[in-house]
């Protein structure tokens, strides 16, 4: 798909496990009271959102669009667990409130005091595309500034099931973080990126399919593989690990990569287990539309 | 007769020891009381020192805690004490500290 309208990534945060130790989350998350309640899930989709929106001050986007695969598996093993234990009966909120998926989206517009348009997508692989795409239809709807991003989490049990399925036989790194993108109808300072496009295929495919998706992908611009940088979101996956939303931390390497680049355009390939592929084209915000 | 009483030593031997322990848990129902508090709650950075037995619960005079805790620690007195709070009205004066807390189990405790 080709963005009807100029639509331009403005900023964008990541945190992981590792990020989220370091952060001074009191000062990000300014609700002692809701940041306590908050598993780590919630602090890191939320801790990524608010960074994204430091700059807006008092104000908020006009929407906030969240994307997950898997969604809360912690709080949603303690709630199930519970209901079990307990034989459906004085069952404790908090986990049931903060399992949903729509908990980070919320718990955003809550710390901003905003109501606004609040979307959240479960589409396996294709969660955060799925968000990246609504995000632009917004932006083509007249909106100026959308937030959106995608979170994910690894767990003992969820990390057993995986292990029964055989994911990890072939060397795949087990992933968790939370990647959030403030997306806005025009550019912000010199680091912005404009979103030219994406587009996404399921099912397997070859490496010639690969490559065939992608010159079909850029010859709806004019362009060829020969014209454009190509960022492969394997490469971000060896350190990240692989995650269904782990296409949202590849586009903020991506995006932080994207004016270093030697071409115009940054083409940012990403492939879920070979199983959902996405390919989104970054341009430089500065070298015209 | 004094077989029969044998018989019966052992279960009012444990009988006394459940009624010990019964009081000493009583007798540290603050502690223990806010012990429940700070991990039902997820009170980070809080120990039980740092809260008064007489310290407001709720409203930004004291711990400042909101409705949503209000629920956790109906939840603490049913499970731990097996205590409902049977007229809601009635939570903002049993939940106002720790003391009022206490005394409210202590008076519906059988």
């Amino acid at each position: 798909m080709k963005t009807a309208v100029p639509v331009y990534i403005n900023m964008a945060a990541s945190v992981d496990a590792a990020s989220l130790k370091e952060l001074n989350l009191a000062s990000v998350i300014r609700n002692p009271n809701a940041l306590r309640r908050m598993c780590r899930l919630v602090r890191m989709g939320v801790a990524a959102g608010m960074m994204c929106l430091e700059d807006m001050g008092e104000d908020g986007p006009d929407a906030i669009i969240t994307a997950t695969s898997l969604g809360g598996l912690e709080d949603t093993g303690k709630f199930l667990a519970e209901i079990t234990e307990r034989n459906e009966c004085g069952l404790n909120p908090t986990p049931f409130m903060r399992s949903v998926f729509n908990t980070v989206g919320s718990q955003i517009a809550l710390l901003k005091g905003i109501k606004v348009y609040n979307m959240t997508y479960v589409h396996r692989g294709l969660s955060f595309e799925s968000a990246l795409f609504d995000a632009v239809l917004q932006i083509a709807e007249g909106k100026r500034t959308v937030l959106a991003g995608a979170f994910d989490e690894i767990t003992p049990e969820a990390h057993i099931l995986k292990q029964r399925a055989g994911l990890f036989r072939h060397g795949e790194k087990e992933g968790e973080g939370a990647g959030f993108f403030l997306i806005g109808n025009r550019p912000a300072g010199n680091r912005s990126a404009c979103l030219s496009g994406l587009d996404v295929r399921r099912g397997p495919l070859d490496e010639n399919q690969k490559k065939e998706f992608a010159a079909d992908f850029l010859s709806g611009f004019g362009l060829d593989l020969s014209c454009v940088s190509v960022f492969n979101g394997d490469r971000v996956k060896k350190t990240c690990g692989e995650y269904g939303t782990a296409s949202a931390r590849v586009l903020h390497e991506a995006f932080a990569s994207v004016h270093a680049c030697s071409s115009e355009y940054l083409l940012v390939c990403n492939s879920f287990r070979n199983m959902s592929h996405s390919l989104i084209l970054l341009k430089k915000a500065d070298a015209g539309l | 007769m004094t077989l029969y009483l044998n018989f019966l030593k052992p279960i009012t031997d444990k009988m006394e020891s459940q009624t010990e322990n019964n009081r000493v848990y009583m007798e540290n129902l603050n502690e223990n009381l806010k012990k429940q508090l700070i991990e039902a709650l997820n009170l980070e950075d809080i120990t039980p020192a740092d809260i008064d037995d007489n310290m407001p619960l709720f409203g930004e005079t004291g711990l400042g805690l909101d409705s949503i805790d209000a629920l956790e620690i109906i939840l603490i007195l049913e499970r731990n004490y097996g205590i409902k709070v049977e007229k809601p009205k009635e939570g903002k004066e049993i939940f106002y500290s720790i003391s009022t807390i206490a005394d409210y189990i202590r008076k519906n405790t059988k």
